[in-house]
């Protein structure tokens, strides 16, 4: 017989339509109860999951998912993961096991763990532990060997960076960043809109997008309405360290590289200013040059036009330096 | 006969307050075809030396539809009545003549004001042609107006007798 279709949407076989029925009512009523049933269990099961999850890890999972927001925007030049997210711990050079996830003091010693000494009833210590910077970096438009003199018996880093930061204020980069690299510290430049010829603009310096008119002349009024000149920019990257090191085929793009400006730390912790340098450590000046087409993004210039040492004199370091 | 003898000899010699249509018509190509003509140089010149980039088409995009319908209306007019010696006799009054010329100045001004005021504006290709853009706002309603007393004046052939 073929079953009928009865208003409550069950079938109905020649079983359930028998003289009593309450066949029919009793797997209705049956049904109703597990549903509820089922609704109460999803209902607990969604509430103990909320409890047992913490409270910071959404928080945790957006700033994540924020930090890869804008690498994953920027599509100039397919930089490497490493180059995109410095923040992150990264592999060094010959090191056989994998990095471990916290980053490095420049001494190359792991940095304490919150959990590792915990005093009873003692807020955990401050983390004062400088992030890494991209190892080996990213290629470079120009690199030096800078001669810097610490200019004293026991130098530490604290006073090389008191040195350099003083010949960056005296030349205009008042914003910097620190990281730190395997036996030493990196220090970040802003980056800046310069000439092709490596002097820094005078108007805009700081500014990512073109300047309007600089000057008021008929030259200059001329040039500007005839022609869109390409925009160059510079980051200059400082590397302190005894550690000899390379750099990956991969090309940055600039908005990774101002992006290491906000990743790093704005003053050396003080365990790092009162660190003894290494005895044979160099000082060296990775130089990152972009250029940027009218109607275009930067993408970074491999090699420079300028060599290291020009850009660093162009901008005045080499002198503010006392270099010879 | 007798009757087309007394009507008065027709003059091309314009009345007070009515000139020529002629002279009208060929003083405004004049106004026309060098303010155009400037911005079209100027044009022509950012396009070669890639003053938009890779926006070059955008930048004509604006200026073809700015300009070109009221020069190629006026060369054309101008080429038709040519070779039209009845066209000589038409007049118009001065001072629609005042204001088509007025509006045109006005038009050619606001055109070329939108690209030589770039260098002082914008700073890179995009900011040009969203300036160009921008500019549309004024230079529709006037461009209407102009192309309304010019589509008068150039085609008009109501002369002076009648």
């Amino acid at each position: 017989m073929r079953p009928s279709i009865n208003p409550s949407g069950w079938s109905a076989t020649a079983h359930h339509l028998c003289p009593r029925n309450n066949r029919l009512r009793m797997p209705l009523r049956l049904k109703t109860r597990l549903h509820i049933a089922a609704l109460f269990l999803l209902l607990f099961a969604q509430v103990s999951c909320s409890k047992s999850s913490r409270p910071g890890s959404q928080t945790q999972a957006s700033n994540q998912s924020a930090q890869k927001e804008p690498a994953a925007a920027d599509s100039t030049k397919q930089a490497p993961d490493s180059a995109r997210k410095p923040a992150e711990p990264t592999p060094y050079p010959g090191s056989a096991e994998p990095p471990p996830p916290a980053p490095v003091s420049p001494s190359g010693e792991p940095p304490p763990t919150n959990g590792a000494a915990p005093k009873a009833g003692a807020a955990p210590p401050p983390q004062e532990v400088l992030p890494r910077f991209p190892w080996p970096p990213p290629i470079p438009s120009a690199r030096l060997s800078v001669p810097l003199n610490a200019n004293s018996n026991n130098p530490t880093f604290g006073n090389l960076s008191f040195i350099l930061d003083a010949a960056l204020r005296k030349t205009g980069y008042f914003e910097k960043s620190y990281f730190s690299v395997p036996g030493g510290i990196a220090i970040v430049t802003k980056m800046e809109r310069i000439y092709q010829d490596g002097t820094p603009v005078p108007v805009g310096r700081w500014s990512v997008e073109q300047p309007t008119l600089p000057r008021l002349s008929l030259s200059e009024y001329l040039r500007a309405l005839f022609t869109a000149s390409p925009g160059y920019y510079r980051m200059i990257v400082f590397v302190v360290t005894d550690k000899p090191f390379g750099a990956t085929n991969e090309t940055i793009s600039a908005s990774t590289a101002n992006q290491w400006l906000a990743d790093g730390f704005n003053i050396l912790p003080e365990d790092i200013l009162l660190k003894p340098l290494p005895p044979h450590f160099a000082f060296t000046a990775l130089v990152y040059e972009f250029r940027r087409e009218p109607g275009g993004k930067p993408y970074e210039l491999e090699p420079s036009d300028l060599d290291a040492r020009t850009h660093l004199t162009r901008c005045g370091l080499w002198a503010a330096l006392h270099l010879q | 006969m007798a009757t087309a003898a007394r009507l008065p000899k027709p003059s091309n010699i314009p009345t007070d307050g009515l000139m020529s249509l002629d002279s009208v018509r060929m003083k405004l190509a004049v106004v026309w075809l060098t303010g155009g003509g400037l911005v079209l140089v100027i044009l022509v010149i950012q396009s070669l030396l890639s003053a938009y980039g890779t926006l070059t088409q955008e930048a004509w995009g604006w200026f073809l539809p700015t300009l070109m319908p009221t020069l190629g209306m006026i060369v054309t007019v101008l080429t038709y009545t040519a070779l039209d010696p009845l066209a000589s006799g038409s007049v118009v009054r001065r001072s629609f003549f005042g204001i088509a010329l007025f509006l045109s100045i006005l038009y050619l001004l606001l055109v070329s004001l939108t690209i030589l005021i770039q260098p002082f504006a914008t700073s890179s290709p995009e900011q040009r042609i969203g300036l160009m853009r921008t500019s549309n706002l004024w230079l529709g309603p006037v461009q209407g107006l102009v192309a309304s007393s010019l589509g008068v004046l150039f085609v008009s052939k109501q002369k002076k007798e009648s």
